[in-house]
């Protein structure tokens, strides 16, 4: 199976959320449901001495949808085995099998489902397949002014820009192993859950 | 987190009937009560009740309830699937057990049924632990989710069995309530260790549920002292509404810590 992946620039992304738009009007989404997110986190630490207080504040985005992993924790949690995998390794919903139970959504470390409450059932980025089957990139990567995101294959590409797939704040690659290769900003290097948090995590919880 | 009240009354209730389902086996093995005493009557069907609410939460809770009959499918991987498979058997035997005391059965499906209700409590208890076990959500995945789970069933289990036999045998209700009231303190206890360092934003909450323990546990000091009966059985009611309601209340706290901490 080859495996598809996502590859963001987090040092040329100005958080303009072109893609998360993009996206929101190609799969015609309701408000409240996004696929892509783009997180803003902050870094930074401040030092007083002799009274004086200096800080060093730094910040970088982060372009994020369902990362269509290579051991998917949200299939395997699936109780009606409504997610699947494809032979291009994209994880999809069936409709006609999703209970609407939220369970793919608290499995997924990347937060990566959305609770449509129109259909009742989950929803997530499926990497706009009908786009890739007809030769196009998905919609987000088009839309990036900034040529932040591409897609294709993860072997390739991690030959190309070489093969980073964690930066603060995401989890551990082995965790599920997903599609994503990062070029990480200076700020991500050193941030930790003490000195760095994301800034907007609650804009996109539902 | 969306629905939680449905997974509120949903976990609480169906701990409270495992605890039921532990607590009254335990009482007829140790030959505290009879099986055909009117107390293990009435359980059977108190159990049903609480099962069957349970269930109609959980369903209600679905986005797409018409698709339930798939929710099995995964049975091998996924512990929500386990769970609801060991749902259904307890609530299969559970409502066998009740009929079985209103009419009368085979010897061959009473005898094995009090087996096999714990044996499916068990199961119930274990996967429903294992389904908030997730490593995407920091704030569930301790020993703390095991912890709460198992003296949630205790507190509430002995709480409803005790407000059974208090008037066919009012000594083994009052320990029981007392078992009860120690259960919701240790729960109490934990909340408070843990919100104190990790969220302090949910201390408020935990101090209601201080509160309602310390109103049990007083209810309980009352009861022992009265020798007025009808007294004492408001206390025990006292006891136990402030068991369960803290009970409650802190579900509500455990689904309000949900924190995809991650992203």
């Amino acid at each position: 199976m080859s495996k598809l992946a996502f590859y963001v620039d987090t040092t040329a992304c100005s958080g303009c959320k072109a893609c998360q738009v993009a996206c929101n009007d190609k799969n015609d989404l309701w408000p409240g449901i996004s696929w892509r997110r783009v997180y803003e986190v902050e870094v930074g630490e401040w030092k007083e001495r002799d009274g004086v207080i200096t800080e060093k504040p730094a910040g970088y985005y982060i372009s994020m949808s369902c990362n269509h992993c290579e051991n998917p924790e949200c299939l395997k949690s699936c109780p009606s085995k409504a997610l699947f995998q494809t032979l291009d390794g994209l994880v999809l919903v069936n409709p006609d099998l999703c209970i609407g139970c939220f369970y793919c959504e608290w499995s997924c470390p990347y937060g990566a489902l959305n609770f449509d409450f129109n259909t009742g059932i989950m929803s997530k980025c499926d990497a706009c397949e009908d786009l890739l089957f007809i030769g196009k990139n998905p919609a987000c990567v088009d839309a990036c002014p900034m040529r932040v995101l591409k897609f294709g294959n993860f072997r390739e590409m991690a030959n190309e820009f070489g093969e980073i797939t964690q930066i603060f704040p995401l989890p551990d690659y082995s965790m599920t192993r997903p599609g994503i290769l990062l070029k990480p900003h200076d700020a991500s290097k050193g941030a930790v859950d003490d000195n760095a948090g994301v800034n907007n995590t609650q804009n996109y919880r539902q | 987190m969306k629905n939680y009240f449905s997974l509120v009354l949903f976990t609480y209730l169906s701990q409270a009937a495992i605890g039921m389902v532990f607590v009254r086996e335990f009482l007829i093995i140790s030959g505290n009560i009879s099986r055909g005493s009117r107390s293990v009557l009435n359980s059977y069907h108190i159990i049903s009740l609480l099962l069957i609410i349970s269930l109609l939460a959980a369903f209600f809770h679905l986005g797409r309830p018409q698709n339930a009959i798939h929710a099995v499918r995964n049975i091998t991987s996924s512990p929500l699937s386990m769970e609801i498979a060991s749902m259904s058997m307890l609530i299969f035997f559970a409502l066998l057990g009740s009929i079985s005391m209103i009419y009368s059965m085979p010897r061959f499906v009473t005898t094995p049924l009090p087996s096999l209700m714990v044996i499916a409590s068990f199961l119930l208890l274990v996967t429903m632990t294992m389904v908030y076990l997730l490593p995407a959500v920091p704030a569930w995945n301790r020993p703390f989710t095991p912890l709460v789970f198992t003296f949630t069933a205790l507190s509430a289990g002995t709480a409803i069995m005790s407000l059974l036999m208090f008037h066919h045998d009012t000594a083994i209700s009052l320990r029981l309530i007392a078992i009860s009231s120690l259960a919701l303190l240790i729960m109490a206890v934990a909340y408070i260790t843990r919100l104190s360092w990790g969220e302090p934003r949910l201390l408020g909450i935990t101090l209601i549920i201080s509160l309602l323990t310390v109103v049990a546990l007083t209810a309980f000091i009352l009861t022992v002292r009265s020798s007025d009966m009808n007294k004492s059985f408001r206390l025990v009611v006292i006891s136990a509404v402030a068991i369960i309601s803290s009970g409650l209340i802190a579900r509500i706290v455990f689904f309000l810590s949900y924190d995809n901490t991650v992203l």
